[in-house]
């Protein structure tokens, strides 16, 4: 089956300096690299989750697979044809929609929902007799009442705004979703849904979808499959149940312990993980994680990891892999000491 | 002054052109000095409204009534200049924003000293040692290097671990996270979680901790306030609420958070319909329009606390003892 899309390699790098400091200095500083060399493939109908903190890059490739930030080097193939110009973008962008993090944000305060609704079809030529009953069709879509189309962006709550915003994306019937933090700052409650909306569309309209987020509890239940961005670079990607019963990538193990359950009875002891992600300007030698990687050894920190296929849809960035049972697993274990189910003890009740 | 924190039917009304909107309704809360209570709930149910009365910083067209005894003092009832004194030495709040909570012009060692201006038997140099000495409490290493810093030269993370050093200075006896991790990375989260458990080894005061997460309140907390739509619809000790919660809109919360479920589920499960507004707060139970369980006494009258065990009641019309 032929990926909608494919990515090959791709770098986002910015310049550094203003502009004076580019002309004093005799030699460039040496650009950064917020996107590092990043493969991906992603099948028609197949939701995939970009997983990552905050600054490891995850926007920026967003943007980038749809031309909004240009890229340094690397190929983006989309639906079998390479994208190179502007035009092409341009083409893409037609079959393929960005949902932006922001719900009210990314909507106009001073247009009505029905008109935020049909401006997509319109900016692209499309023919629409009748704005109005076509924006209540849209909205009955994502099951919201008609009447929604003369309310204000303010008028309506984070979920429906959500709704409207997913709404939007798919008016052009793309054939690829990118939602950047589709469930930020939405209750738990209305997060479901949310992502069940989208689910449903994306069963009958049949589209691609990239998940971009850090929520991790919400990802392992819309994504197939996850990639793990740590400082712009793919640190880990595979089918999302293989991922959470077995991470290969000390980075992918210690976000999944970091999550806190939701079970007094699982109290976690401590944390595996130190320190926060290193920022792009210092890009640690090596292994970019080495820094607080909990089994990292000295090659680690002098010699970057390549990408090793572990089986045929398993990738790892990583020298010392925690394949299961193996000695790294273990040390991995022993060394981020989060005993889950033991309490802590310091947490037992005190008397009143 | 640390001593037990107490509020009675405690309520806030704001009087808008559009009729009272009743933010918070006879709310009963509780708290000795080494505990660290839960309020959880979604937006909207209130818990904001309730930290910031507890807080003392209501603003002036709120109406409070019922009390908040702390260390025997009622709150509601002090003149501005004696809550002014309370907020500094008694009271103290972690806020949700910690790229907001500090001021971008001054270093990070000016606003902690200004934390301690109560402090006047203090000379320079003791204050800068106090102030690395909390530092390095809250797991800032190089404090003199990050004294010096402005707030946006440190990361989300080291921001609110300064603002936990910030609330810890004045040496308070109430200590109030406000969605403490809310802003921050998953990694960073656990790291804020694990800070907050250690401190409360040696720290004697109360805690209260806010939170929309439910992963976080049950790893940080004892005892949980559930909240509905201005109201404690269930309290209970942590085992309780995530083990044997009796309330419908708990149990549906629970069932609601993804973090729930180790395997893949295909639909996510949510509660159906929508908060009532809180300027027209239905007769009944309040959150009877949304429960699959109503039954006639639930719109008729709002239903009285029933206690199940020493440490556990809930608020409603279907739990019988």
């Amino acid at each position: 089956m032929r990926p909608v899309l494919a990515v090959e390699n791709l770098s986002v790098t910015y310049s550094r300096g203003g502009l004076l400091a580019r002309l004093l200095n005799p030699l460039p500083l040496p650009a950064l690299n917020v996107v590092d060399r990043v493969s991906l493939a992603l099948m028609p109908g197949e939701t995939l989750g970009l997983v990552g903190e905050s600054g490891s890059g995850k926007t920026t490739l967003a943007r980038a697979l749809l031309g909004l930030t240009p890229i340094a080097e690397g190929r983006i193939v989309f639906e079998g044809r390479e994208v190179t110009s502007p035009a092409d973008f341009r083409a893409m962008r037609r079959s393929s929609a960005l949902m932006f993090q922001d719900p009210v944000g990314s909507l106009s305060p001073r247009q009505r929902v029905g008109r935020l609704l049909t401006e997509p079809l319109i900016v692209r030529g499309m023919p629409v007799a009748d704005r109005d009953a076509t924006a209540r069709a849209m909205l009955a879509e994502v099951g919201l009442p008609g009447s929604f189309v003369d309310r204000f962006p303010h008028e309506l709550s984070g979920g429906q705004a959500r709704r409207v915003g997913v709404a939007r994306a798919l008016a052009m019937r793309p054939h690829l979703l990118l939602a950047d933090e589709p469930t930020a700052g939405l209750d738990v409650s209305v997060q479901g849904d949310v992502l069940n909306l989208i689910q449903d569309l994306k069963r009958q309209l049949g589209f691609a979808a990239m998940v971009i987020t850090h929520n991790l509890a919400m990802i392992r239940h819309v994504g197939d499959r996850l990639a793990i961005m740590y400082l712009g670079r793919l640190v880990e990607t595979g089918p999302t149940q293989a991922v959470f019963a077995a991470p290969l990538h000390p980075y992918t193990a210690t976000l999944i312990a970091s999550e806190p359950v939701p079970d007094p009875r699982r109290r976690r002891a401590d944390l595996a993980i130190r320190g926060e992600i290193p920022s792009v300007f210092r890009r640690p030698s090596g292994c970019e994680f080495h820094t607080r990687c909990p089994i990292a050894r000295d090659r680690c920190r002098s010699e970057a990891p390549k990408a090793r296929w572990m089986s045929p849809e398993r990738m790892v960035h990583c020298h010392y892999p925690l394949q299961p049972g193996g000695q790294e697993q273990e040390a991995f274990q022993r060394a981020s000491a989060n005993r889950r189910g033991e309490r802590h003890d310091q947490m037992e009740h005190r008397p009143a | 002054m640390s001593g037990v924190l107490h509020a009675r039917d405690l309520s806030v009304r704001y009087e808008t052109p559009e009729g009272s909107v009743h933010a918070l309704r006879h709310v009963d809360l509780e708290a000795r000095p080494g505990d660290v209570i839960g309020i959880v709930g979604e937006s909207g149910c209130g818990k904001s409204t309730l930290v910031t009365a507890l807080a003392n910083l209501l603003p002036d067209n709120a109406h409070v009534g019922g009390q908040i005894l702390y260390g025997g003092v009622d709150l509601t009832a002090l003149d501005a200049d004696q809550r002014r004194r309370l907020r500094g030495d008694e009271i103290a709040l972690v806020s949700q924003d910690p790229m907001t909570a500090f001021n971008p012009v001054l270093t990070i060692g000016d606003q902690l000293a200004d934390f301690l201006h109560r402090r006047k038997d203090l000379g320079r140099g003791e204050r800068k040692a106090l102030i690395a000495a909390m530092l390095e409490r809250v797991g800032i290493s190089d404090a003199d290097r990050r004294m010096a810093a402005y707030p946006h030269e440190l990361s989300g993370g080291m921001r609110q671990r300064v603002a936990i050093a910030a609330a810890l200075l004045t040496d308070p006896g109430l200590l109030i996270a406000d969605e403490p991790t809310t802003a921050l990375d998953v990694t960073m989260e656990a790291q804020i979680i694990h800070l907050l458990r250690q401190l409360r080894r040696d720290f004697n005061g109360i805690i209260v901790v806010v939170s929309h997460h439910l992963g976080v309140i049950a790893e940080l907390c004892d005892r949980v306030y559930v909240m509905y739509a201005g109201e404690v619809v269930e309290a209970g000790g942590v085992d309780a609420i995530f083990h044997a919660a009796e309330h419908p809109y708990t149990k549906a919360l629970l069932a609601c958070d993804p973090a729930r479920f180790p395997e893949r589920l295909d639909r996510l499960p949510t509660i159906a319909g929508s908060l009532p507004s809180l300027a027209e707060v239905p007769a009944g139970c309040v959150y009877a329009p949304r429960c699959p369980l109503r039954f006639e006494p639930c719109t008729a009258a709002s239903p009285d606390w029933t206690v199940l065990a020493a440490d556990h009641a809930v608020r409603c019309h279907g739990v019988v003892r």
